[in-house]
């Protein structure tokens, strides 16, 4: 049987449950939330005594059907998705049990860990500002549990406390706790999670369809020296393999050197930057053309992609060194086979571009020339940039472009480029990854978006080694110099905002406090702590050191806290009955009584009496009301205080 | 009670023999008690190590997933522990304790041991006072800003003075993560009257109303008489202010009534029974007589109260019945 006091909590607690849950709507199956929510409700009327409370062997059975449905959509019950859903079911269900105040303390302990399986998937600022009401109303009714008979209005102030001393306590624990980095257990993919962003094949469409999308792929802030806008070629995959169709990378790719070869060496023309990478479920990261000390834990790939064994999968920092002067020659002494995978087309596609390959190499003596024949080419011949070129032929793709459209975006460029060298003799592959970047002012962050996406083409001269060529440069060379926008005035973005300078100011702004916020909470770990220990004056810190700091911490904080408690209570007056009279011998004191410490007060009461004979009645009936209230147990102390508080004001 | 053959917890175990530690430890308590902090003992409560579990697996999954946010949120809950801890400790500690006079009842009749407490902070700590042997074992209260008064229950069996030297304050609040205690080491009196007998013995002859017929003024309730000094143990609604104005000396209000008989209780007379026996008797005696409003005084052996009636005169008479021969016991009364 439900208590009473259980009775009047559920609907605090099935508030609690399910703003913890809201969230939710974003990452469930939309079917499993509407259950959810669905089933809250009910419960609700059913508190509301509009419909009866289901029996029991219902409530088993529901418990039994939700762990099918999730079972049926993510065919597991481990994981953070999974898992949470599961837990956000079975605590719908247990709401239908609400019958002592320990259920209540468990779903609200279930609220807690629904909101951190949230939390796991997606941790943007709004998350965090939400956690953070979301904890602060389930602390609310826990509190509420634990007194269900107290006045909001204590709990209320007693929450305030909370927050006091709490906020700085957890800011605390949040920078001087002990991180010990890496996973434990290992993190389990999320199931079904799709992400955009580039991938390690290209086909017409590809890119276009990317930069539809305004979504933010990472961000960089320079250290030191910034490279010009047309510099920002940030290399992503190196696709060698061309099917007619389709670009696709070179599985087998030798890694050359891993982060822990970097050496010290610091050449002035490099450029540091810092990355703070959105995850897209790859391996490679995003680096300079070209890369000289990589990132922690990464590899270099031979075509000079730079790779993690793990996929990014979570918001990752990392920073790198690159030279934008130097070439790449490596290939030279890696033996000719891979320069062979750099030739190789297709039989029997691209005839026409492989006639006038040949014709350009009969004509031209030198490498050189032959690239600036195909970017004079694509320069004259009323080729155009446009993102919703005409259909290719997609037998013939190549041939079809080149000679018939004529209109395409970076990737036919790239792609068509790339045939056309390869056809001509010179080894050539297609790069993909960004161009650009928008410089936020307020932070010195460059925020590359989806839209920066690109394709271009690197090829290989046999003095100098790889050499970037950018095809879109001949067609657009706003592209390249300023953006996507003004290389394609006609069509529309739809960038809202765009233009407008208040919007980009606030939009900027957004930014910067969602930059500020990643590098304070998210990505808070061993290494910033071991920073500010050491800003702290800790020589080596190591997990040491920020437990003396937390336990000095505390235990100041503790102390000086007393302190403050000792130095109120030394000259504070016990009661409040006290406190009047020791007030009312104060006045007496002043209007010229000596005061005995030690004499009662009856007979304080009769000197008083002599000395202000107008104001003995008011004096009498002080006294009278104060022994009442400090030695009569049937006495109505409120009452008299209340009183006495009168006679106080007109004495 | 199934509760009570089933073996203590450690916890209960520890929190029953505190008193037992306390009162070798310290000596009792003044009056008021301004509860020491360093008295105040506190573990976490189940629900408290629940908590403190699902906290760390908190920490574990923020640790695995390397996540920011889930590690705040994990260090919010825990100094939501913390301060739960602070708040339930100075719940006790600082708050000041004094014994009221607790009102006398009959043997048989469950006693009512008063407390007033209060705390110089303005928001209101709620606690509970305990004895073991207390009905109900435990009393709640929620400390109002001006004090309150926590009271708790006990069976009384015989007269004399009901005595406890110890009380026990435990809290919970907030959150009930901890459980925080203290041993206050004052004692808690109530004097307990005999038992009324059911019948009154015959022997004083109660039921005629002959014997006297000349009216006498009495002390009693009804007229105001006059007035005289004031004693101790007067109620200050007797008090006569208005004159205490003029005359500088506290002056009583007496009041009479019309009083038709006057007996003199004796316990030599009573010889059926034992004392106790005899002592009912008398208590019996004495109810009857104050409700007929008679005029009677009690003799026993040495002690001997005039013949008089009214509150404070019957209070004196039971009084004198329940601490009679109880030499332990002094006849002080619980003094403020």
């Amino acid at each position: 049987m439900m208590s009473d006091a259980s009775y009047r909590l559920v609907p605090w607690t099935l508030a609690a449950l399910l703003f913890s849950a809201l969230p939710h709507a974003l990452i469930l199956p939309m079917h499993i939330f509407a259950l959810m929510i669905g089933l809250l409700i009910l419960r609700f009327i059913m508190h509301k005594k509009v419909l009866r409370m289901p029996p029991n062997w219902l409530k088993y059975t529901m418990a039994g059907v939700c762990v099918v449905v999730v079972l049926a959509t993510f065919h597991t019950i481990t994981g953070a998705l999974a898992g949470g859903a599961l837990l956000l079911c079975m605590a719908t269900i247990k709401t239908y049990e609400m019958n002592t105040l320990r259920d209540h303390t468990a779903l609200i302990l279930a609220a807690f860990f629904i909101v951190t399986s949230y939390i796991l998937d997606n941790n943007a600022i709004w998350v965090g500002l939400y956690v953070f009401i979301a904890s602060g109303l389930c602390v609310f009714v826990l509190l509420k549990i634990s007194a269900p008979t107290v006045d909001n209005q204590l709990l209320f102030k007693k929450a305030k406390l909370f927050f006091i001393y709490g906020l700085p306590l957890s800011i605390a624990l949040f920078i001087l706790f002990p991180r010990i980095p890496g996973p434990l257990w290992g993190v389990p993919n999320s199931a079904g999670k799709a992400t955009t962003g580039i991938s390690d094949s290209m086909s017409p469409g590809m890119i276009s369809d990317l930069v539809k999308s305004d979504a933010l792929a990472f961000r960089v802030k320079f250290l030191g020296k910034e490279p010009n806008r047309g510099q920002l070629y940030w290399r992503g995959p190196v696709l060698h393999n061309f099917d007619g169709l389709k670009w696709s990378a070179f599985r087998n790719n030798p890694l050359i050197r891993n982060s822990e070869d970097n050496n010290n060496f610091e050449n002035p023309e490099d450029i540091n930057y810092e990355v703070i990478l959105e995850p897209h479920n790859q391996n490679w990261l995003y680096t300079l053309d070209f890369a000289q000390k990589l990132p922690d834990q990464a590899w270099l790939k031979i075509d000079y992609q730079v790779s993690r064994s793990r996929k990014i999968s979570q918001l990752t920092r990392y920073s790198a060194t690159s030279n934008l002067s130097i070439h790449d020659n490596r290939s030279r002494f890696r033996g000719k086979r891979l320069l062979e995978i750099d030739l190789a087309l297709p039989n029997n596609t691209a005839k026409k571009t492989r006639e006038l390959a040949l014709e350009w190499r009969k004509k031209y003596k030198t490498e050189e020339e032959i690239v600036q024949a195909a970017l004079q080419m694509f320069n004259r011949d009323l080729f155009s940039y446009t993102l919703s070129p005409k259909l290719l032929d997609l037998t013939n793709s190549v041939d079809d472009f080149l000679f018939n459209t004529k209109e395409g975006f970076c990737e036919h460029y790239a792609s068509a480029f790339v045939v056309l060298m390869r056809a001509a003799g010179i080894p050539s592959r297609v790069v993909t990854g960004y161009l650009g970047g928008e410089k936020n002012y307020l932070n010195g962050y460059y925020r590359i978006k989806q839209s920066d996406a690109h394709a271009w083409a690197e090829v290989y001269y046999k003095n100098t080694g790889w050499t970037r060529v950018d095809p879109t440069g001949a067609i657009a060379p706003e592209r390249i110099e300023q953006n996507l926008e003004s290389a394609l005035p006609d069509e529309n973005l739809g960038g809202f905002f765009s233009g407008n300078s208040i919007f980009l100011r606030l939009e900027n702004s957004w930014y910067a406090l969602n930059t500020a916020y990643f590098d304070w909470v998210l990505d808070f770990d061993a290494d910033k702590q071991k920073g500010l220990m050491e800003k702290l004056g800790f020589k080596n810190p190591d997990w040491r050191a920020t437990v003396y700091i937390l336990v000095g911490g505390v235990l100041t904080g503790v102390m000086f806290i007393s302190f403050l408690y000792w130095r109120q209570s030394r000259n504070l007056i016990k009661e409040p009955i006290q406190k009047l009279y020791v007030k009312f011998l104060q006045i007496l004191e002043k209007d010229g009584l000596t005061i005995d410490s030690s004499e009662g007060p009856v007979d304080l009461s009769l000197r008083a009496c002599e000395k202000f004979p107008d104001k003995s009645e008011i004096i009498k009936e002080f006294i009278r009301n104060y022994i009442e209230s400090r030695y009569y147990s049937s006495a109505d102390v409120i009452q008299n205080i209340k009183t006495m508080k009168l006679h106080l004001r007109s004495f | 009670m199934p509760s009570s053959i089933k073996k203590k917890s450690l916890p209960r175990r520890l929190i029953d023999r505190s008193p037992k530690w306390a009162r070798k430890r310290h000596a009792p308590d003044k009056i008021p008690y301004k509860v020491s902090g360093r008295r105040v003992y506190i573990i976490p409560t189940r629900f408290g190590l629940i908590f403190a579990i699902a906290v760390f697996a908190l920490l574990l999954g923020s640790m695995n997933y390397s996540n920011g946010l889930a590690f705040l949120l994990t260090f919010i809950l825990t100094a939501v522990g913390f301060v739960a801890m602070h708040l339930t400790n100075s719940n006790l500690s600082n708050l000041y304790v004094e014994p009221m006079l607790n009102e006398a009842v009959f043997s048989g009749e469950n006693a009512l041991l008063q407390i007033r407490l209060w705390h110089q902070d303005t928001d209101r700590p709620e606690v509970e006072i305990s004895h073991q042997l207390a009905l109900a074992n435990k009393a709640h209260c929620c400390i109002e800003e001006n004090g309150s008064v926590a009271s708790m229950h006990m069976q009384t069996s015989q007269r004399g003075y009901l005595e406890i030297d110890h009380y026990m304050l435990s809290t919970r609040f907030p959150m009930n993560m901890f459980y925080a205690w203290t041993i206050v080491l004052q004692p808690l009196r109530c004097l307990v009257y005999p038992k009324p007998s059911d019948e009154a013995p015959e022997i004083f002859g109660n039921s005629s109303q002959s014997e006297s017929n000349k009216s006498s003024n009495r002390p009693g309730q009804d007229d105001f008489a006059g007035l005289r000094d004031y004693q101790w143990q007067d109620s200050p609604q007797h008090i006569a202010w208005k004159s205490y104005a003029s005359q500088d000396k506290l002056l009583v209000k007496q009041f009479s009534e019309s009083v038709s008989k006057t007996s003199m209780f004796d316990i030599d007379a009573l010889s059926s029974g034992n004392l106790e026996i005899r002592l009912s008797q008398l208590c019996r005696l004495i109810l009857n007589a104050e409700e007929n409003q008679q005029n009677y005084g009690l003799k026993l052996n040495d002690t001997i109260i005039e013949p008089s009636n009214g509150d404070t005169h019957k209070h004196n008479c039971l009084s004198a019945l329940a601490t009679y021969q109880l030499e332990s016991f002094s006849k002080r009364g619980t003094d403020i």
